[in-house]
């Protein structure tokens, strides 16, 4: 861990210092993980819950965090894994499938006001849906949100030749999807 | 760049879509999220409960309960034993007792008055008095039976010779 790190994360871990501190943290990572939850999720309004459920988790449980991942890694398996519960949970309420439930998101981003996507964008987006979620996980970080293969090993503990493999597989399908008629 | 690096660009994907997902947000959205975050974080604190309890404290709990229903209930029933049971043989003796006294005192008392009666003479009931003890039979009696002379002669003469006999 970096310095300026291990020193954030020890007055995250002092109650003396925890408010300050947590302040900084969001206003250094607020964005990215916004971006992360919002391609999982796609809906605005969800992400803004799921955003505001990852930081009050890291707020409560930063003193159990032991420095053995990076600090962002760490928020950043929190947010993956409140998206994913999240998902889980509206298909279970709603009685289909992840596939199904992800294709029902895809379409209702044709009337979100949030959407400005053109035809492709929309169509890269049907493309994603039909990719299995950890494909789906790879993708959007990697080409998407630029991160590392070793800090993606590390937030969802997988190997760098898997996600490496994983993301070559993703893309591959991806582009003959836009491609066909 | 590397091969490694080139294996894994994505130009023709770079070229349809140019890392723009189509994803906007509200205006000052992200201006304004850090503040809802702390609301949310303090709210919670209040409403949080300052109370701890022990380790497994609520997996014991549902044990723990029965365990003393069943301790009271065989407290209370041998402690109901203890108490109705030498209450409630006192009671049948006393109860024997008065009945026995009763009775016997209502002997007594039948016998002492019906010895006075007898020797003093306050035996003296008339016959409506008699006719008030036999109502039931008498109402049985047709009084508009004529009973022929003849026939009060003949028991005169041979029911009532009898009675003499007996007496």
């Amino acid at each position: 861990m970096e310095m300026d790190e291990r020193l954030l994360v020890a007055q995250l871990q002092d109650s003396h210092t925890l408010d300050a501190a947590f302040k900084i943290l969001m206003a250094e990572y607020k964005e990215r993980l916004y971006w992360h939850i919002r391609k999982i999720v796609l809906n605005h309004d969800d992400t803004d819950d799921i955003l505001q459920d990852t930081f009050i988790k890291v707020y409560r449980n930063i003193g159990n965090f032991k420095g053995e991942s990076k600090l962002y890694s760490w928020m950043y398996r929190i947010a993956t894994n409140e998206s994913i519960t999240f998902l889980t949970k509206r298909s279970r309420e709603m009685k289909i499938d992840s596939e199904a439930l992800h294709s029902h998101m895809v379409n209702n981003l044709t009337s979100d006001v949030y959407f400005d996507g053109d035809e492709i964008q929309l169509k890269l987006q049907k493309a994603i849906a039909l990719l299995p979620q950890k494909q789906q996980l790879v993708f959007n970080m990697r080409y998407f949100d630029e991160i590392k293969y070793e800090e993606m090993s590390e937030i969802l503990e997988t190997s760098v030749g898997a996600l490496k493999a994983s993301y070559h597989h993703a893309t591959k399908k991806i582009e003959d999807y836009l491609t066909k008629d | 760049m590397s091969n490694e690096e080139k294996k894994y660009n994505t130009p023709l994907l770079d070229q349809l879509i140019d890392k723009k997902s189509g994803f906007s947000i509200p205006e000052d959205y992200f201006e304004n999220v850090e503040s809802s975050i702390l609301l949310h974080i303090k709210k919670s604190e209040l409403a949080s409960n300052p109370f701890n309890t022990p380790q497994k404290y609520f997996e014991n709990v549902d044990s723990r309960v029965f365990a003393q229903i069943k301790d009271t209930k065989s407290n209370t029933i041998f402690t109901l034993n203890r108490f109705w049971i030498p209450i409630s043989i006192a009671a049948m003796l006393i109860l024997n007792i008065g009945i026995f006294t009763f009775q016997k005192q209502e002997q007594s008392f039948e016998m002492a008055d019906m010895e006075n009666w007898l020797e003093n003479g306050t035996v003296n009931l008339n016959t409506y008095e008699i006719a008030s003890v036999y109502e039931e039979e008498l109402d049985d009696i047709d009084l508009t039976d004529f009973i022929e002379t003849e026939e009060i002669e003949d028991y005169l003469y041979n029911d009532m010779n009898e009675i003499l006999y007996y007496e």
